[in-house]
């Protein structure tokens, strides 16, 4: 594509119905895809990876009454608890499939908005190019619990409405600040680390534009911009009064709600130090990149062909690239997602059972290319500290624009990362995802090599192959009633329905089940009531120590009539729970139940399961007869 | 710069150079006899070569009385010492490697001068000595290789640089006859040696057609030429090596080429782990912060030159600060002088768990491969330049830029193939020639960038990381051995000690004259031993030292021949297993070690003493066998067997895994 201007306007409409036109057929053939893919998407109590639904059970609780923050404590805020509870009274059934499309559209969605992050900042090319990518990296998330994508929702949405906020004027600019102050504020409704990195992010992106204009005498601009901070700062407080209504929206007090999420929910991970070290971890030691030699080479001869072409690598002239689309653009465009997504559904249509391994592990690997937008991202973001080497003013603003939302993203995704202890860039549905690729794209539209697209987008859409859609291959077995109804599992999940009816079926209607550690979504699969403990999910992260002595006498009081272990072995939980603490309050719990086990229950029946890719055992144990000791 | 100004950056340089050897010297003196690493109780392992180097001058003759996949050379180097010293000695290879390393730090000056300046070669070759002695593996036949493969490297280059014609010729005819003789040490090297400058020739042929050198691609092929020759030259030193040695060409191709290829898996396992170390083994750390750390890194250099390719690198004046000179001086003086006083007298080691965080360290030196890429790529993509520019270039085919990266490839070839003994890709783990050339990059980068600074820094964590696990290790053998056997003025650590004692319980079952057989060999323990090996054709059991087509030859040599006295280390099958698998799950060293330990040992030998030791940083037992004087019946052996209770019971295989006609396709 050559840089020759804007398009005249005639050809500017032209250009954007062919933009839309691209846009509806990649979520075409991605939708297509889902509904082949969603069904297929349970993660059984971690025997896949990582672990899915705990929102369905807990907003089945809402529907029933219960008082979160007091019937049922737990650090996650009550917004996506709510979101669930009214699709499930919508619909009056409780099912993991809304909880799975719930995340499948946010996908989507997310793709959509990575499309109008990039349309902001460059050609309509590079924002196809971007939303394309960000589908099939978004897809791969192997966690689906909706309180991290209604949060990401909130924080992908200030990504659009920051954009158009740093790069308007006037009262459009003012209007986005508001907007991404109000959805910096309500993201607290949905996941506390979510809207810290909200806040720290967009606090940083505007002290780093008021820094910027104060050091080269534009005083008026400088204003300007701490008249946006206080805008954003309106918004936020807006934003609360969101999550105020949700705190009342789940029978909550604000009490409640303060002291489960805010005060009980930092220690859970470790506390400001942990998250503090983590942070520093994240930045200096964990691998941004995947740092093999020749990508590296690659990466670099794109790098200095951006700079070559033009001189500097200051992309503040981006959007004043010709926005014309080429056939050889309109067919990798068109091509990338109907071969990428055709290729998949017809795969999970036709019921093929699995994928080479070799080649599905290359694939797997494949997921990093587009973290290599990390180094252009920091390339220009460098040179656009360099006002002398943007060509017009305007370019200058535009860098400025980018470092601002490159910043912003960059400390909402790390802060948001601390929910675990390790730092794997797109490894969760981070905001940086669509600025990094926005950097990438733009990097191999702009180094003049006309093979460094191509590469780049084959690489990013071969990931869709990898693990993920391996699994839900294997998926050969309908699922009829209960919460997994219209799911489809493979023997993993199978032997998790059998261990699942086989506790229904001791506990009778009305008996007592509790599964340790406890896996919700096994919860919701089981559908019997759990012993009369305050604790909502006793995991190491989300269950408070202040709850173990009065959850311990309401468990001695009320011994559940069913108790589900997963996994047998101990080392293998508790190698689990220390990734967070040694010697948590869910850990207590486990060792008292598991002092209780042999004296008052007795062994019925194993299942072999996988947890967290080692073999492992479902144990179902039932109360013995009598009560005695 | 003037000539004179030039003259004192030369004297000052190799002022530096001489005082970084001296107290590299001296920091060897205590460092060295402290560096035993036996029978995988440390790390890795040491001293394989002077072993073999014994049994030549006994006058066996290597691929024909002993077969093993190693060229001679490193057998023959430690031969001659063994001669001069009058006996044989661990500290001989040792003192080898030390003198090796320190070679190795010459020529990353000598590389690094054909490109930059005299105070970049000095930094260059303190980081790379730095890097090189911290390698665990103190083999000889590793050590000469690399030496020789990098002696090429650093010829060619030369050659690179040198205007005078009849120099340059003769260079390059050294580069090839260095290459070449590479063989003579390891095959592996010396395919990379020989195959990389190819590989530079032809990259040099393009840039020359690119720049439309005049004479076009001819006065390439004529240094080709001389090249090539030279390669001959090498190639038929070996040959002739061979001859003196009483072998023959085919025996030779036969261990170290045929063989060899069975023992590390194959053209398949080569070309899938070539593959891997380029596009998908990690090769450096990069964390957030460093790519901002090069991006700013690399502002700097475009902002101060306007371009990152080096092309006037050798016209670019860069002369010594007086504090460059003393910060230097004084971290090279710290560092060495440092830690021989540290050994020297006995200072009780640091605790351990700072063994990782100093370890870290050397995650450094590999970051340095991105300036290396870097200047690599920005020569293929160069900025425009102007008009004078561009012909003073076309003057110059052989500019900084264009010199660097044929060393590169060259250098880059070399190692990967060295390399291709292990699954995994550690660029600078072993001695590698890439390593003087990415340090090399990374101080003409921060020195275009006027980062003199950020370059002392570096140098300063590259010379605290010598304190690391090496060190570590180092100070933790405090106990003088004494001046007998093979360990003679040797200090030990606690594990060396238990190897010492069982040594000598080996040595004294066996009596003067009796034989004993190590399992899974280590060189060095049955050179500990001091003993003669059963009449077995394999010189090493081990993994990927021992060619399959022997072993059924040599199991029934230990039938007729059973040693004396057995040693196993590990006991636990699953110990070697683990260590066997990375290579291969059919071995033919497997398969001796099943007949030792099924066979023979049930039956014959009674287990005479246990000794505690590591391997591989776990606990382990060491257990020495004698034979019984009445060998017991089959039913008594398996009622001793089921009467033990330890956990010695061996990993499945599959059952034609151990069967000799599973590995008939092994055989020549």
């Amino acid at each position: 594509m050559e840089d020759t201007g804007r398009a005249p306007p005639e050809n500017e409409r032209r250009e954007s119905r062919l933009a839309a036109t691209l846009l509806a057929l990649l979520s075409l053939t991605y939708l297509a895809f889902l509904a082949f893919f969603v069904p297929r998407l349970n993660n059984f109590v971690y025997s896949d990876r990582e672990f899915t639904g705990w929102v369905m059970p807990i907003a089945a609780r809402l529907n029933a009454g219960a008082r979160l923050y007091s019937d049922a404590v737990l650090p996650i805020p009550p917004g996506s608890f709510e979101v669930l509870a009214l699709v499930q009274r919508v619909t009056g059934k409780v099912l993991l499939l809304h909880e799975l499309w719930f995340a499948a559209l946010s996908h989507w969605l997310m793709g959509l908005m990575a499309y109008a992050v990039a349309a902001r900042f460059s050609t309509r090319k590079v924002a196809l190019l971007v939303a394309t990518v960000t589908l099939v990296l978004v897809t791969q998330a192997p966690k689906e619990c909706i309180y991290d994508h209604t949060s990401l929702l909130c924080a992908w949405l200030a990504v659009v409405t920051g954009m158009n906020a740093v790069l308007g004027e006037g009262t459009a600019s003012r209007r986005a600040w508001l907007a991404t102050g109000v959805l910096t504020g309500a993201s607290l409704a949905f996941k506390q680390s979510t809207a810290t990195g909200m806040v720290a992010g967009w606090a940083l992106a505007l002290a780093y534009l008021w820094a910027v204009e104060t050091r080269h005498g534009r005083r008026d601009r400088a204003r300007a911009h701490g008249r946006a901070g206080a805008v954003f700062a309106l918004g936020f407080g807006l934003g609360l009064l969101v999550v105020l209504a949700s705190i009342f929206g789940a029978h909550a007090t604000v009490g409640g709600f303060v002291q489960a999420v805010l005060v009980d929910g930092p220690p859970l991970k470790g506390g400001v130090r942990t998250l503090v070290k983590n942070l520093f971890l994240f930045v200096f030691h964990y691998d941004a990149i995947r740092n093999t030699i020749v990508p590296t080479a690659v990466v670099i001869a794109i790098g200095l062909g951006v700079a070559r072409r033009a001189g500097g690598v200051h992309v503040g002239d981006e959007p004043g690239r010709r926005a014309a689309f080429g056939a050889f653009d309109v067919t990798l465009l068109v091509a990338a997602p109907v071969v990428t997504y055709g290729v998949a559904t017809a795969m999970l249509a036709g019921e093929v059972r699995a994928l080479d391994l070799s080649f599905s592990a290359v694939c797997e690997g494949l997921k990093n290319v587009p973290a290599y937008g990390f180094v252009y991202a920091a390339v220009f973001f460098a040179a656009h500290l360099r006002e002398s080497t943007a060509a017009t003013p305007e370019a200058r603003d535009r860098g400025h624009a980018l470092n601002a939302v490159i910043l912003a993203t960059m400390t909402t995704s790390l802060v948001y990362d601390t929910s675990f202890v390790e730092f794997n860039p797109f490894y969760f549905n981070e905001p940086s995802i669509p600025v990094v690729l926005l950097c990438l794209f733009v990097a191999t539209e702009r180094s003049g090599f006309s093979w460094a697209t191509p590469l780049v987008l084959s690489a990013a859409m071969l990931a869709t192959f990898g693990t993920k859609l391996n699994r839900a291959l294997s998926d050969d077995t309908p699922v009829d009633g209960t919460a997994w109804a219209g799911l489809r599992v493979n023997y993993r999940g199978v032997e998790v329905l059998r261990a699942a009816a086989r506790a229904r079926e001791l506990a009778g209607p009305a008996g007592t089940v509790l599964v340790l550690p406890e896996d919700e979504e096994f919860v919701g699969l089981i559908d019997r009531p759990r012993p009369p403990l305050t604790g909502a999910i006793v995991f190491v992260d989300q269950y408070p120590a202040r709850l173990l002595a009065g959850d311990i006498a309401a468990l001695d009081a009320h011994l559940p009539d069913v108790i589900v272990l997963h996994p047998r072995r101990e080392r293998d939980w508790r190698a689990v729970f220390h990734t967070w603490t040694i010697g948590s309050a869910a850990e207590h719990m486990m060792e008292h139940v598991l002092k209780v086990l042999p004296r008052r229950y007795a062994l019925d029946s194993s299942y072999p399961s996988i947890f967290f890719w080692d073999q492992g055992e479902i144990d179902v144990f039932v109360r013995k007869p009598g009560g005695a000791p | 710069m003037s000539d004179a100004g030039l003259a004192r950056e030369r004297r000052l340089g190799l002022r530096l150079l001489l005082l970084t050897s001296v107290a590299f010297v001296l920091f060897c003196a205590a460092f060295v006899p402290r560096l035993t690493n036996v029978h995988f109780g440390d790390v890795e392992f040491t001293g394989w070569s002077g072993p073999l180097g014994s049994r030549i001058l006994r006058g066996d003759r290597p691929y024909v009385d002993f077969v093993l996949p190693i060229p001679p050379g490193s057998f023959v180097a430690l031969a001659l010492l063994e001669k001069l010293v009058g006996r044989p000695l661990l500290l001989e290879e040792l003192g080898l490697n030390a003198a090796l390393h320190l070679t190795m730090a010459v020529l990353a000056y000598v590389m690094a001068r054909s490109i930059s300046s005299p105070k970049v070669a000095v930094l260059t070759a303190i980081a790379t000595l730095s890097t090189v002695i911290q390698l665990n593996k103190e083999c000889a036949y590793d050590h000469t290789a690399q030496a020789v493969a990098w002696a090429a490297v650093a010829a060619g280059m030369r050659a690179l640089a040198s205007a005078d014609e009849r120099r340059r010729a003769r260079l390059f005819t050294l580069t090839g006859a260095l290459a070449g003789l590479t063989l003579a040490f390891k095959q592996s090297t010396a395919i990379g040696a020989v195959s990389g400058w190819v590989l530079a020739f032809g990259y040099l042929a393009v840039t020359d057609r690119r720049a439309r050198r005049p004479g076009g691609m001819r006065p390439r092929l004529a240094e080709l030429g001389r090249y090539l020759h030279g390669v001959c030259l090498g190639l038929a030193a070996t040959w002739l090596l061979l001859l003196v040695l009483g072998s023959t060409l085919r025996a030779f191709f036969q261990a170290a080429f045929v063989d060899a290829s069975i023992l590390k898996g194959g053209a398949k396992f080569l070309v899938r782990n070539l593959t891997s170390y380029l596009f998908d083994y990690p090769s450096y750390s990069a964390p957030l912060a460093s790519i901002a750390a090069f991006v700013f890194i690399g502002h700097r250099v475009l902002e101060r030159h306007g371009r990152l390719d080096i092309a006037d690198e050798r016209r670019r004046a860069s002369p010594y600060r007086t504090t460059e000179v003393v910060t230097v001086a004084a971290l090279v003086l710290a560092a060495f002088g440092g830690g021989y006083l540290l050994l020297a007298l006995d200072v009780r080691p640091y605790p351990a768990r700072l063994i990782p965080e100093l370890d870290r360290l050397k995650m450094l030196g590999p970051m340095s491969l991105v300036t290396l890429a870097a200047l690599f790529v920005a020569e293929l993509v160069p900025f425009r330049r102007d008009h004078d520019d561009h012909d003073a270039y076309r003057a110059d085919p052989d500019a900084a830029g264009r010199c660097l990266n044929a060393g590169i490839l060259a250098a880059f070839a070399s190692s990967l193939m060295h390399n291709t003994s292990a699954p995994e890709f550690r660029p600078f783990y072993d001695n590698n020639a890439i390593i003087p050339l990415a340090f090399l990059s990374l101080f003409v980068v921060l020195d275009r960038a006027s980062l003199r600074w950020l370059s002392a820094v570096i140098l300063a964590f590259l010379l605290l990381g010598i304190g690391g696990n090496k060190f570590f290790r180092a100070m933790t053998a405090s106990v003088p051995i004494g001046t007998n056997g093979h360990w003679a003025w040797m200090r030990l650590n606690d594990r060396g000690f238990t190897m010492a004692i069982a040594a000598a319980r080996a040595r004294q079952l066996a009596g003067p004259t009796g034989t004993v057989l190590v399992l899974p060999e280590d060189v060095q323990f049955t050179a500990l031993v001091d003993r003669p090996r059963p009449p077995i054709t394999g010189a090493i059991i081990f993994v990927d030292q021992y060619a399959p087509r022997l072993a059924a030859d040599d199991m029934a040599r230990l039938d007729e021949h059973p040693p004396d006295v057995i040693v196993v280390h590990p006991r636990r099958p699953s110990g070697w297993q683990r260590f066997f698998r990375i290579w291969s799950g059919r071995s033919g060293a497997e398969r001796v070690l099943h007949h030792v330990l099924v066979d023979m040992l049930p039956r014959f030998y009674e287990r005479d003493s246990t000794f505690p030791t590591t391997f591989l940083y776990e606990a382990g037992k060491l257990d020495v066998y004698s034979r019984r004087a009445v060998p017991l019946t089959k039913e008594e052996a398996e009622r001793a067997a089921d009467k033990s209770d330890d956990d010695d019971a061996f990993d499945m295989l599959p059952d034609d895994a151990l069967d000799p006609a599973a590995n008939e396709g092994a055989t020549p």
